[in-house]
């Protein structure tokens, strides 16, 4: 071990920046696995949870599809996988996003920002990225087998170009939905809390249990262009089940690099107004 | 304590509440548009339904009518009080109200009354816009009697939730938390209480079951008796049976909440 004293200064190369910050997620990756194994019983809650929520996902939808074969032109098992789509989707915002919000408030009330920006690394990576919940994974899991399903109850057989068609449109469509919550929670710069903006938006993400397409063209354009819930739902669905053209791969990324950037410039905007505990 | 006591503590208790209430207004916004967007997407995706010709045992006016109302109708009986009663019990906060006169129980119920009066506040219009949106498929004209009725079981229903909710709590005397279990159950309750799908959607077979259990009672039977077409023998059926549902619950909770206290141990019990 290097003696503080004597500590080389820090590499700021591109590449050195990257591994650095890979090494501080991995460490907080495996932080997280050690809380996670002190608290065994949040993990049984979560499972428990989990599977109630997918029920009560599917109840509407079973019920919906007793009473007709079709609604605009989605049939139930491309649902099911819509709903599936849907609850991976939850599972990895669980995973690494929500708790990462809820602690904003925090951050700036009570000015522990203080303590991440004096660290030599991003700032707005280390918020974003420091809190993880593994038990999520069994949501994430549990999605990836409900959408299993969906296809395998439907007349799709997707092959490996539409898969990857919808990998990289749900990754686009996370990234956006991040980015988009992400914003909401930099409102704690300017507000006391956004705990239930936060929650708020949270209730959105349900919307994205059923096609946009079963919505009017207003609310279809609001889960487009300013909640891009359908990138990360419907659209992947809809390349599971029938593909989509490149033309919508393409946009989805663009879209989400667009966000990224705002997100970055928004951050730089809201970090000027923190005044810190100390001053 | 008399009931004149009990009752002068309760009002001086809500005024309170209110007061705190009031310190988080713009919170309370937030929380009523989660109450409201729910029925709406709900409206918009069984609307979506029948547009593409499903053949609903309710027609769209059931339907709409049905959801522009839930919003109010399960604000109205919610209640929310069991994870912060076992939080209480859990960190031995719950010393200081034993040591008190009044029971703690009148504080939780003074803070149900105290939010629900400020959040139909905020509510209301946004019901009123909901309603305004979809008016062409809402029909509320049922007689003076059936309102009445509505106003009875909206009071029974609140009752039987807050009671539920007391029971709920009073499991943190044994159990660390019941966080999941709070959660797990109030995802169950809003299908059997009708809060995800109209009960009169629910399949032939299930029914009967839907129709006897006491959560219908918490909010799917004041919905029903303004939207459907109940005869009036079964709304007194419903209301007797409500009513048998609130005294059982409400009992059960004092039963449970006693025998707990006389279990609780922590730093100055």
């Amino acid at each position: 071990m290097h003696d503080i004293a004597t500590r080389e200064p820090l590499d700021h190369s591109r590449w050195d920046t990257v591994v650095r910050h890979a090494r501080l997620w991995r460490a907080c990756f495996a932080l997280a696995l050690v809380r996670e194994t002190q608290f065994r019983v949040n993990i049984l809650t979560t499972v428990v949870i989990g599977l109630v929520q997918i029920g009560i996902g599917l109840i509407p939808i079973l019920l919906l599809y007793s009473f007709t074969s079709e609604v605009r032109g989605w049939s139930q098992a491309d649902v099911i996988v819509l709903l599936g789509v849907q609850g991976t989707l939850s599972g990895l915002i669980g995973m690494f996003v929500i708790r990462n919000m809820w602690a904003m408030t925090d951050y700036v009330t009570k000015g522990e920002l203080d303590l991440l920006l004096i660290r030599p690394v991003n700032a707005q990576f280390h918020v974003a990225t420091r809190w993880i919940r593994p038990d999520q994974a069994f949501n994430v899991a549990t999605g990836l087998i409900v959408a299993a399903v969906g296809v395998a109850r439907g007349d799709a057989s997707p092959g490996a170009l539409d898969l990857v068609q919808a990998t990289i449109v749900f990754l686009a469509g996370f990234v956006l939905m991040t980015c988009a919550w992400t914003a909401l929670s930099y409102l704690a710069f300017w507000t006391d809390s956004v705990a239930t903006v936060i929650m708020f938006f949270g209730d959105v993400l349900q919307a994205g249990r059923y096609p946009v397409t079963f919505f009017p063209v207003a609310v279809r354009v609001l889960f487009t262009a300013l909640v891009p819930l359908a990138f990360a739902t419907t659209f992947p669905a809809q390349a599971i089940t029938g593909g989509v053209s490149w033309w919508l791969v393409a946009g989805s990324v663009a879209f989400a690099i667009v966000a990224v950037a705002l997100l970055r410039l928004l951050w730089n905007r809201a970090i000027r107004r923190y005044s810190s505990a100390s001053s | 304590m008399t009931y004149l006591e009990i009752g002068r503590l309760v009002r001086r208790m809500i005024a309170i509440n209110m007061a705190q209430t009031l310190a988080y207004r713009g919170d309370f916004v937030f929380y009523m548009l989660s109450i409201v967007l729910g029925p709406l997407l709900s409206v918009l995706i069984w609307r979506a339904a029948l547009a593409s010709g499903a053949e609903l045992p309710v027609d769209g006016t059931y339907l709409t009518s049905y959801f522009v109302l839930l919003g109010v109708i399960s604000m109205l009986t919610s209640s929310w009080l069991s994870t912060f009663l076992a939080g209480e019990i859990r960190d031995g906060r719950l010393s200081v109200w034993l040591a008190r006169p009044g029971s703690y129980l009148y504080e939780l119920a003074a803070n149900n009354i105290a939010e629900k009066a400020f959040k139909l506040i905020v509510l209301l219009p946004m019901v009123l816009i909901f309603g305004l949106a979809f008016r062409d498929s809402v029909d509320l004209s049922a007689p003076a009697w059936r309102w009445a009725v509505v106003v009875v079981s909206i009071f029974l229903g609140a009752g039987i939730a807050f009671s539920v909710d007391v029971i709920e709590g009073s499991l943190g005397f044994w159990l660390e938390d019941i966080t999941g279990l709070a959660r797990a159950r109030a995802l169950v309750v809003m299908v059997l209480a009708g809060q995800l799908v109209p009960l009169a959607l629910m399949p032939g077979w299930a029914q009967g079951f839907m129709t006897a259990q006491p959560f219908r009672y918490i909010l799917s039977f004041p919905l029903e008796v303004i939207v459907g077409d109940l005869p009036r023998g079964e709304i007194a059926g419903g209301l007797a049976l409500q009513l048998g549902y609130t005294v059982l619950f409400v009992f059960g909770a004092r039963a449970v909440w006693s025998r707990g206290k006389r279990s609780y141990s922590a730093v100055g019990a």
